[in-house]
């Protein structure tokens, strides 16, 4: 890193005072969920967002926003689907939104977010039941970032644009890592 | 995003044991503002959904060949533990131009 270079912050939770107006990514979809939908879907916690923003600054660069799926067998008897006996649906993580502004691309912001949210899903299924972390991919070439980042990455069943990390794989990545110092 | 409501949403009174408000349709709740965020200006309103093809479904129905290839990936070993390994411990310099 250069004297003039600054580090962008981590990845955290969005807040209040977050700047989201002048967001604009690759895809409008992405863009105008950020700026029209996130708080709403933050703050009712159907989603929770988290934001890379501009060093010493509260405009936000790059998000993601995930939230709780399941994944069911269509075919399983309805008893089975209600919860008796065996249990047919599986409970995922969803990491639904992913976007970095086209001003700030090619600074590995976009890296960033994927392992923290990577991260906070294999810890968080140590915690509570949740096999996968499912990334729904808006088109091929976000689907190849996936990808080229995590070859685990394996196309989901759910959707042609679905792919799936299994968490067991994640946690026993981060088991046994070499310590600093 | 996930806004059908589902037959396994909490019931009104199961929120309440914990304290959280009644449920309302998302788009009824206004975001809370902090007190030093008072004359922020307000987000736009929402208008119709316009992500409705990107991941706003988080309940996914499989037939029995979906489910079978859901299955496979589950029981699946890895593919690379060594690269995701990589990628999960590798520190990540995000820096300005």
């Amino acid at each position: 890193m250069t004297d003039r270079q600054r580090a962008y912050p981590s990845p955290r939770l969005l807040s209040s005072a977050d700047k989201l107006d002048s967001f604009k990514c690759q895809s409008v979809m992405q863009t105008d969920w950020l700026r029209n939908i996130a708080r709403r879907a933050h703050s009712t916690n159907t989603a929770r967002v988290y934001v890379v923003t501009e060093p010493d600054s509260p405009i936000v660069v790059g998000y993601y926003a995930w939230c709780m799926a399941s994944i069911s067998n269509a075919e399983a008897p309805k008893r089975m689907l209600s919860g008796a006996g065996r249990y047919p649906r599986h409970p995922v993580a969803l990491l639904a939104r992913l976007g970095v502004d086209i001003r700030h691309q090619n600074r590995k912001i976009g890296m960033s977010l994927l392992q923290d949210v990577v991260r906070r899903a294999a810890e968080i299924s140590g915690q509570i039941g949740c096999l996968g972390l499912l990334v729904h991919a808006e088109t091929e070439e976000a689907a190849k970032f996936y990808t080229r980042h995590i070859a685990d990455f394996k196309q989901a069943p759910t959707n042609s644009t679905h792919l799936v990390l299994m968490l067991r794989h994640a946690r026993k990545a981060l088991q046994n890592q070499p310590q600093d110092g | 995003m996930s806004r059908a409501r589902t037959s396994d949403t909490p019931s009104n009174d199961a929120l309440d044991l914990v304290g959280v408000p009644d449920w309302q349709p998302a788009d009824a709740l206004v975001p809370p503002v902090a007190a030093d965020d008072a004359k922020a200006t307000p987000a736009p309103p929402c208008e119709e959904p316009p992500c409705e093809h990107l991941a706003d479904q988080a309940d996914f129905l499989l037939d029995a060949e979906g489910w079978e290839k859901w299955l496979e990936i589950v029981n699946s070993p890895p593919r690379d533990l060594p690269g995701l390994r990589a990628f999960l411990t590798k520190p990540v310099h995000c820096v300005t131009e």
